[in-house]
């Protein structure tokens, strides 16, 4: 009985609430955006989590930091953020969305992307001699 | 096969999990955008991790643990959004169209009124009844101890306030 009711509300909300089809495109679409293997940069910590309150709304900042890695992300609008980085070792730095990227040449460790495009986003920092540092995807 | 870059392999996979995977985004009452967002990162996540899952019974588990993950955060940025309100609007929704009998209209009214954290168990059971009481418990933040007692209570409850809408 239990496994009927539960069975009929996963009926229900697959049908009240059905995964988008975009979505699921882009679901499909993700095996093809895999990007090259690089060596982890772990998160250490994410405003987002340790300060809502500071992150909360529009115009509010959000900081990540990785190991050899920190970015600040300032929102343009609600589509966008404004992404300033500083690599731990000279690098440069690349940005990946979904059917996108750009990228920029450190200066110093310091690099800065306009306009990137709130929604998933990985960054990987390419330096001579070193293997690439990846972060994770994750939501801008 | 997937992992190796089979194109039909993978889509096979989020066939599968796409429903788990959004319902984990939308039990933590995230938008559509916000929760598109969250299911889009969790996929990408898992093309780019799919080496590491040596397992495949536990990829139900490190989708929505990844979704839940990603869910907090853009919670704590972006805020909930309300429950659809499948009473309030006049004209016909998409809600209202998928609720096309009797039966159906109960349960959603019936799973509507319970608090958020019932909604979550249930969903998350509903969706995915192979996930172990150690995996719903992670992936919802509760103490498996608890969750025991928690999914009967919700699963109690429900029954308990379908019933009146049946007969009434």
């Amino acid at each position: 009985m239990t496994r009927d009711l539960l069975a009929d509300l996963a009926d229900l909300l697959n049908r009240v609430d059905p995964v988008p089809a975009p979505l699921a495109d882009a679901a499909a679409a993700a095996l093809a955006q895999r990007l090259d293997p690089a060596v982890p940069l772990p998160l250490i910590a994410d405003s987002a989590l340790e300060d809502p309150e500071g992150v909360r709304g529009v115009g509010g900042a959000r900081t990540l930091r990785f190991a050899d890695l920190d970015l600040r992300l300032e929102p343009r609008g609600r589509r966008a953020v404004h992404v300033v980085g500083r690599a731990r070792e000279a690098a440069d730095a690349v940005v990946r969305w979904p059917g996108g990227g750009a990228w920029a040449a450190a200066e110093r460790g310091w690099f800065q992307f306009e306009g990137v495009p709130c929604g998933p986003v990985a960054f990987v920092l390419r330096g001579p001699g070193r293997a690439d540092r990846g972060t994770g995807w994750f939501v801008a | 096969m997937a992992r190796a870059g089979d194109a039909g392999a993978w889509r096979r996979i989020v066939r599968g999990y796409e429903r788990l995977v959004w319902g984990v985004a939308r039990a933590h009452r995230l938008a559509p955008e916000d929760a598109s967002d969250v299911c889009q990162a969790t996929w990408l996540a898992l093309a780019q991790h799919l080496f590491r899952i040596r397992e495949p019974e536990k990829l139900s588990a490190w989708l929505v643990i990844t979704a839940r993950h990603e869910s907090v955060r853009v919670l704590a940025l972006r805020g909930r959004q309300e429950p659809v309100d499948l009473w309030g609007p006049p004209d016909p929704t998409p809600e209202d169209v998928a609720l096309d009998n009797d039966r159906a209209r109960a349960l959603w009214a019936a799973y509507s009124s319970l608090t958020d954290r019932c909604r979550q168990v249930l969903r998350l059971v509903a969706h995915a009844p192979e996930l172990s009481y150690a995996e719903v418990s992670s992936a919802l933040g509760v103490p498996t101890g608890s969750l025991g007692p928690l999914r009967s209570r919700c699963l109690a409850t429900l029954r308990r306030r379908l019933v009146p809408e049946l007969v009434g």
